[in-house]
C-alpha cells in the first residue's frame, strides 16, 4: 500500500513539474521582444566525414547571444548566435588543441564565430502537427571572413520556464562548406561538406 | 586530394619556385660577366631571394592566393605572414645589405600586428617587439658567422638541421600547415645547397635569410599555435650558442666537436619535450 502510494506521488510530482517546466507549442502565448540565449540550453554540434568511413562529431561548449521573436509577425525576428572557438570539443585533448589551432579554427586569431541573421522568411506556418519553420539567412562570421548561410529553422516551443521566465527554443542543421571559410586543411581525408545542428533555448 | 599528393604539391611549387630564382640570378648574373650590367651582382643575396621565392611558391601551392590587406576579409596571421616576406624579399634584393636588418624590426611588427583591428598589436608592448627585433638580429648574426667561419659543408647542414627541427618542432605542436609552409624553406634551402656546391655562382648560401624565415615561422607557430616558446628558444638558439661556445674555445682542436655538441644537446632536449608531450595521447597516431 505503501508503495503504490509512492508511485502514485512520483508519477503526480513528475507529471506537475513537466506542466511547469515544459515549454509548450502555444506561440501565440508568447510575448514578442528581445530573448537572451540561455547557454545551459543550447547546443552547437558539428560534423564530418572522416576519410569516407565515418561521421564523428564535435561540439562548442560556450555559445551566447541574443534574439528577437514576435508571435504576430515571425518574419521580423532576428538571431544572433556568438560561439567561442577556442571551446571546441571532440573527446580527445590533442584534437581539440589541433582543431582550435590555425589549421581549423584559428582560436588565436579569431576567438569568436559569429552568425547574424539578415532576412527571415516563413517557410512553413504552425500546425497542429507541425512547428512554425522559419528560413533565416544571415551571415556566418568565422576565420575572418563572412559568408552566406541559409538554414530551416524550427520552433521547438515556447512557454513559461522557471521563476517567471519565458522560454522559446528553435532548432535548425544545415551544412557549409569550410573551405568557403578558407578553413582547407586536409580537404579529402576531412570532409569539406561539414553539418552543423544548432539549438537554442532563449529566455526573458 | 589526396594529402601526400597535396604535400608533394606544395613541395614541387617551393622547388619549381627556386629553381626558377636561381634560374633568373644566373641569368643576372651572366649578364654582369659579360659586361652588358652595370651592377654587380650580390650571389648572397640571389641566394636569399631563391629561398624566399621558394617558400612564397610553397605558399601559393598550399593556401592559394593570400588575402588582400586592403580586402573585406581580415587578413590571417600566414597572410601577414607572405606579405611580410615579399616585403623582405624586395629589400634584401636592394644593393644596400644591410636592408636585411630593417627586415628584422619589420618581421615581427607585420606578423604579429592585425591590419584591420590591431588587436595584438595593441597588447604588444615596445619591450616585447624590441625582444623578438634583437632575436631576429641574434639569428641573422649566427647565420652569416656560420656560412662564413665554418665549413661550407658543415654551416650547410647545421642550418639544415635548424631548419629541419624547426619544422618539425611546428608540426609536432599544432598545425600541419604552418609545418609544411616551413618546410618548404627547408627543401628551397637544399635545392639552393646543391646549385652552390656546383659553383655555378649564382646563389650561394645565405644562412642568415635561412634562419630569419626559421626565426618567423617559430614566431607564427608560438603565437598562432601550440609551439611552446621554451622549445623555440631551445632550437632556435642552439646555432648562436654553438657559435659563442665555438669562439670561446678558439683555435684549440675540440672547438668542432664543442660547437657540434653546443648545437644539438639544446635541440635534442626540445625534441625529448615535444615528444613527451604525445605519450599516451591517440591522436599521436593522426591523422
Amino acid at each position: 500500500m505503501f508503495q503504490q502510494l509512492l508511485i502514485l506521488g512520483g508519477i503526480g510530482l513528475v507529471a506537475g513539474l513537466a506542466t511547469i517546466a515544459s515549454p509548450t507549442n502555444a506561440v501565440e502565448r508568447l510575448p514578442d521582444g528581445a530573448y537572451s540565449i540561455d547557454a545551459v540550453h543550447s547546443s552547437v554540434l558539428f560534423s564530418a566525414v572522416h576519410f569516407g568511413a565515418s561521421r564523428f562529431y564535435g561540439r562548442f561548449n560556450k555559445v551566447s547571444g541574443e534574439l528577437t521573436f514576435d508571435p504576430e509577425h515571425p518574419e521580423k525576428s532576428t538571431i544572433r548566435v556568438e560561439i567561442d572557438a577556442a571551446s571546441v570539443d571532440t573527446n580527445d585533448e590533442k584534437r581539440d588543441q589541433h582543431l582550435s589551432g590555425p589549421d581549423f579554427f584559428a582560436s588565436k586569431e579569431f576567438q569568436t564565430m559569429t552568425f547574424t541573421s539578415e532576412s527571415v522568411r516563413v517557410a512553413r506556418k504552425g500546425t497542429d502537427e507541425l512547428p512554425l519553420q522559419l528560413e533565416v539567412a544571415g551571415k556566418l562570421d568565422m576565420l575572418g571572413k563572412k559568408r552566406d548561410v541559409t538554414a530551416l529553422v524550427d520552433l521547438v516551443g515556447a512557454g513559461p520556464g522557471m521563476r517567471g521566465s519565458e522560454l522559446v527554443g528553435f532548432h535548425t542543421r544545415f551544412e557549409i562548406q569550410r573551405s568557403n571559410w578558407g578553413m582547407d586543411t586536409m580537404l579529402g581525408p576531412l570532409s569539406d561538406a561539414v553539418e552543423v545542428l544548432i539549438s537554442v533555448e532563449a529566455n526573458r | 586530394m589526396d594529402p601526400i599528393l597535396f604535400y608533394l604539391r606544395a613541395s614541387g611549387a617551393a622547388l619549381g619556385a627556386t629553381a626558377i630564382a636561381l634560374a633568373i640570378a644566373w641569368f643576372v648574373r651572366k649578364r654582369a660577366l659579360s659586361g652588358k650590367s652595370e651592377q654587380e651582382p650580390r650571389p648572397r643575396r640571389w641566394g636569399a631571394f631563391a629561398l624566399g621565392a621558394g617558400v612564397l611558391g610553397g605558399f601559393l601551392a598550399l593556401k592559394g592566393v593570400p588575402t588582400l590587406p586592403c580586402a573585406e576579409d581580415s587578413m590571417r596571421a600566414h597572410d601577414r605572414l607572405f606579405w611580410a616576406l615579399l616585403a623582405v624579399g624586395l629589400l634584401g634584393l636592394l644593393p644596400w645589405r644591410r636592408a636585411l636588418d630593417a627586415a628584422v624590426v619589420l618581421l615581427p611588427v607585420l606578423l604579429v600586428a592585425r591590419f584591420h583591428d590591431l588587436g595584438d598589436a595593441g597588447s604588444r608592448t615596445g619591450l616585447e617587439l624590441g625582444l623578438l627585433a634583437l632575436a631576429g638580429r641574434l639569428l641573422i648574426g649566427a647565420g652569416d658567422g656560420v656560412m662564413r667561419s665554418r665549413s661550407g659543408p658543415t654551416g650547410a647542414l647545421q642550418v639544415g638541421i635548424v631548419l629541419g627541427v624547426v619544422a618539425a618542432a611546428i608540426g609536432a605542436s599544432g598545425s600541419v600547415i604552418y609545418a609544411q609552409w616551413a618546410g618548404t624553406l627547408g627543401i628551397a634551402f637544399g635545392l639552393v645547397t646543391l646549385v652552390a656546391w656546383r659553383d655555378w655562382d649564382a646563389g650561394q648560401l645565405d644562412g642568415a635569410s635561412a634562419l630569419l624565415l626559421a626565426g618567423a615561422f617559430a614566431l607564427m607557430a608560438t603565437e598562432y599555435s601550440e609551439l611552446d616558446p621554451r622549445n623555440a628558444v631551445l632550437i632556435l638558439g642552439a646555432l648562436p650558442l654553438s657559435m659563442l661556445a665555438t669562439r670561446l674555445w678558439g683555435e684549440r682542436k675540440q672547438a668542432t666537436i664543442v660547437g657540434w655538441l653546443v648545437l644539438l644537446v639544446p635541440m635534442s632536449a626540445a625534441v625529448i619535450r615535444i615528444a613527451l608531450a604525445f605519450e599516451g595521447d591517440p591522436y599521436a597516431d593522426f591523422p
